[in-house]
């Protein structure tokens, strides 16, 4: 039998707990967005039940990740669109001893392995906004598929903290209201804290396995911050991950969608998704009005709570939506809905014209 | 089958002066860092937009139009952008933060506060819409990127892929910051292609036999500089990505 | 007004960091947003900081904002007519 890329041993963190309480919470139409004020803007987040979790030492701890046995051949890879801000925040408060170089990627990079009980042999850091942990999943495939390293430990982590919940409002991003993706009354973002760590690795599949099939990145390269009005980028990931699988659209049987419930990021992405599967557009989620917007922490966050929803056979309700407000006839429901046990495919974009594209399946 | 990589442009700012293919230029003597670099130095059409970038993005979006110089027929769907940046967007990061405690947080700053906006301006303006690859630190995140650049062409996943490497830390904020270990601001960008765009193209591998790390930022940032001098004499050169794993080394073949 | 308009082409240039523009090249009834100067949307929500911090007006409504933004000389007025009287 061929070997395949494995997604072992993942654990995540949102505002509805673990990845058992998060499905649960989702499964039965319960959101984790409670009302604000968030670091003095007046909008709804979705915060963790203990915001002592926002802190790596803490966090790790609580993920509770089962390090491979085997690291002789590791890779780690740290992805993120912020990380952990709280040395800037500190600092610029009035505290002196902060240090500046803490909030670095580069530093948080060197404290992780040891908080996570691995020793790899190597480390890189990847950051694409919003879509860091999909990319860093497309590359961690690239290193297990050309032999580079054999294991690839990823680790998200992006939390709620006033840098960036003032940050978007000043945007006019954030939604006064609970995020409602796809709806015909969205009107913007709900922010969360969120972060994952997953062990991938080149092996013959047991059943029950979570596969990575292929993966697509594209740039939009139309605006710094605003999605390509036509989606063009995002359908580009989609038939490069669809490539790198070697599948067609047909063989997909549910999207995990981006859906952050922004007027244009709904709109893009319907268009792209349109593109590709025409009338047929499997059945389709969001999930960014149960358990916020996570940054780059959340696309790897969701691809691993995909693999659950493919391991069911069920996708949970699109928490925050009731009517359909895109001109394409994306199948996204506020009740569960039945899925085949066929490949799914998982999106993900961010500032700078960043699109990603996971395809997964399991081993039956 | 492995396919043959060219080197068709590249591009260099730092302390030594503005170096590309097809030009080299010394700092004036109002110049003390790459920090000042004006557009008229790099770019010749006048570009209203230049003021707003930050410095990496202006360092970048500048090593990025010296490395493309010269070079018409790239951008597209096949274009992609992988980029070295340890420091991130701290330094944005930072006047951003200035902004939020005035009470009034600017979106200008906010929108630049990501490693990927570093790249943002390039693949608009270049219209540079294949795959990206962005590594904000890790152990030798430069030999990371001109690994990604060759893996993504000869994954085909593109055909043309911009390399760029950027330190860049305002001067107003280096203050804030311990100075001693910062790497001086500067920007260094290759143009990779599985092309031969002209005879001036220079073919190139890499043989990377130990994937383990021991490089640091210095010794990236010194590479970054025996590059530059290789590339621009544009004979056979073997450049070694650091002193002590010769056996990972970058080659003009 | 005139006044206003020249002071505002002055805060846009330092305030937008534009450059390779002087206040002669920007004409006062010309589209500011996707016109000849690259302002984008985030810059419209610059001149929105620009519009409180230095003249104590706000914008309710952003997307009403076209008429707002429409020009250097829609924005004057604007002031104009919203700005607090000392």
């Amino acid at each position: 039998m061929q070997k395949e890329i494995i997604l072992r041993n993942p654990e995540l963190i949102c505002a509805s707990g673990n990845a058992g309480q998060t499905c649960t919470a989702l499964y039965n139409g319960i959101s984790a967005v409670v009302p604000g004020p968030s670091f003095g803007a007046a909008v709804p987040h979705a915060p963790f039940h203990d915001t002592t979790l926002r802190s790596l030492d803490n966090i790790t701890k609580a993920l509770n990740f089962m390090p491979p046995a085997d690291q002789s051949s590791l890779l780690f890879i740290y992805a993120c669109a912020k990380g952990d801000l709280s040395a800037l925040e500190s600092y610029y408060h009035g505290n002196k001893d902060s240090h500046l170089e803490d909030a670095l990627l580069e530093t948080q990079a060197k404290r992780l392995p040891s908080l996570l009980g691995i020793k790899p042999k190597k480390t890189v850091v990847i950051s694409s906004a919003c879509a860091s942990g999909a990319v860093a999943v497309d590359f961690a495939r690239e290193q297990l598929m050309t032999g580079a390293f054999s294991d690839v430990v990823i680790f998200g982590y992006d939390v709620l903290c006033e840098f960036v919940v003032k940050g978007f409002n000043c945007l006019n991003a954030l939604s006064s209201e609970p995020a409602k993706p796809f709806d015909k009354s969205r009107n913007g973002l709900t922010l969360g804290d969120g972060a994952a760590a997953a062990h991938l690795t080149l092996d013959i599949p047991k059943n029950g396995d979570i596969i990575i099939c292929g993966c697509g990145t594209s740039n939009d390269a139309n605006h710094r911050t605003g999605p390509s009005r036509t989606g063009e980028g995002l359908l580009r990931a989609i038939q490069s991950a669809l490539t790198d699988s070697r599948l067609t659209p047909s063989d997909i049987g549910a999207v995990k969608c981006h859906g952050t419930a922004t007027n244009y990021n709904d709109a893009m992405e319907a268009k792209a998704l349109y593109s590709c599967f025409g009338d047929n557009i499997p059945p389709a989620i969001s999930l960014k009005g149960a358990i916020g917007h996570m940054s780059g922490a959340g696309s790897l966050v969701e691809i691993i709570l995909a693999s659950s929803f493919l391991k069911k056979g069920l996708l949970p309700p699109t928490i925050g939506y009731t009517e359909l407000g895109v001109d394409e006839p994306v199948k996204i429901s506020g009740s569960v809905q039945e899925i085949d046990k066929k490949p799914m495919l998982c999106l993900a974009a961010g500032f700078g014209g960043q699109n990603a594209a996971v395809i997964i399946r399991e081993q039956l | 089958m492995t396919k043959s990589i060219y080197c068709s442009g590249f591009g260099a700012i730092y302390s030594e002066g503005i170096f590309s293919k097809l030009t080299e230029k010394h700092w004036d003597d109002t110049q003390n860092d790459p920090e000042s670099i004006r557009r008229d130095q790099v770019i010749d059409s006048p570009m209203p937009t230049f003021g707003k970038l930050n410095l990496p993005d202006k360092l970048a979006y500048c090593v990025s139009a010296l490395a493309l110089a010269g070079n018409q027929d790239c951008g597209g769907d096949r274009s992609g952008i992988c980029i070295a940046v340890p420091y991130g967007s701290l330094t944005t990061d930072m006047f951003f933060m200035e902004s939020v405690l005035c009470g009034l947080p600017g979106p200008a700053y906010f929108s630049a506060t990501l490693p990927s906006s570093t790249i943002a301006d390039i693949a608009i303006n270049n219209k540079f819409k294949g795959p990206d690859r962005i590594f904000s630190g890790g152990d030798t995140p430069v030999s990371d990127s001109i690994q990604a650049s060759f893996n993504l062409i000869q994954a085909d996943k593109a055909d043309t892929v911009l390399f760029l490497s950027v330190w860049a830390i305002d001067l107003k904020n280096r203050t804030r910051l311990s100075d001693a270990g910062l790497v001086p601001n500067s920007a260094f960008g290759a143009l990779f292609s599985s092309r031969q765009s002209s005879v001036s193209s220079l073919k190139c591998s890499l043989d990377i036999r130990n994937n383990a790390s021991l490089s640091d930022t210095r010794s990236e940032y010194d590479f970054c500089i025996r590059l530059t001098d290789a590339l621009r004499k544009g004979n056979r050169a073997v450049i070694p990505f650091s002193h002590d794993t010769p056996e990972n080394y970058f080659e003009i073949t | 007004m005139e006044k206003l308009i020249e002071e505002l082409k002055d805060k846009l240039i330092t305030s937008l960091k534009l450059s390779d523009v002087t206040p002669a090249d920007i004409d006062p009834d010309a589209p500011l947003i996707g016109g000849g100067l690259g302002l984008d949307s985030i810059d419209t929500l610059e001149i929105l900081v620009i519009l409180q911090k230095d003249y104590g007006v706000t914008v309710p409504d952003v997307n009403a904002g076209k008429k707002v933004f429409g020009s250097v000389r829609t924005l004057a007025q604007y002031i104009t007519d919203n700005k607090v009287s000392e």
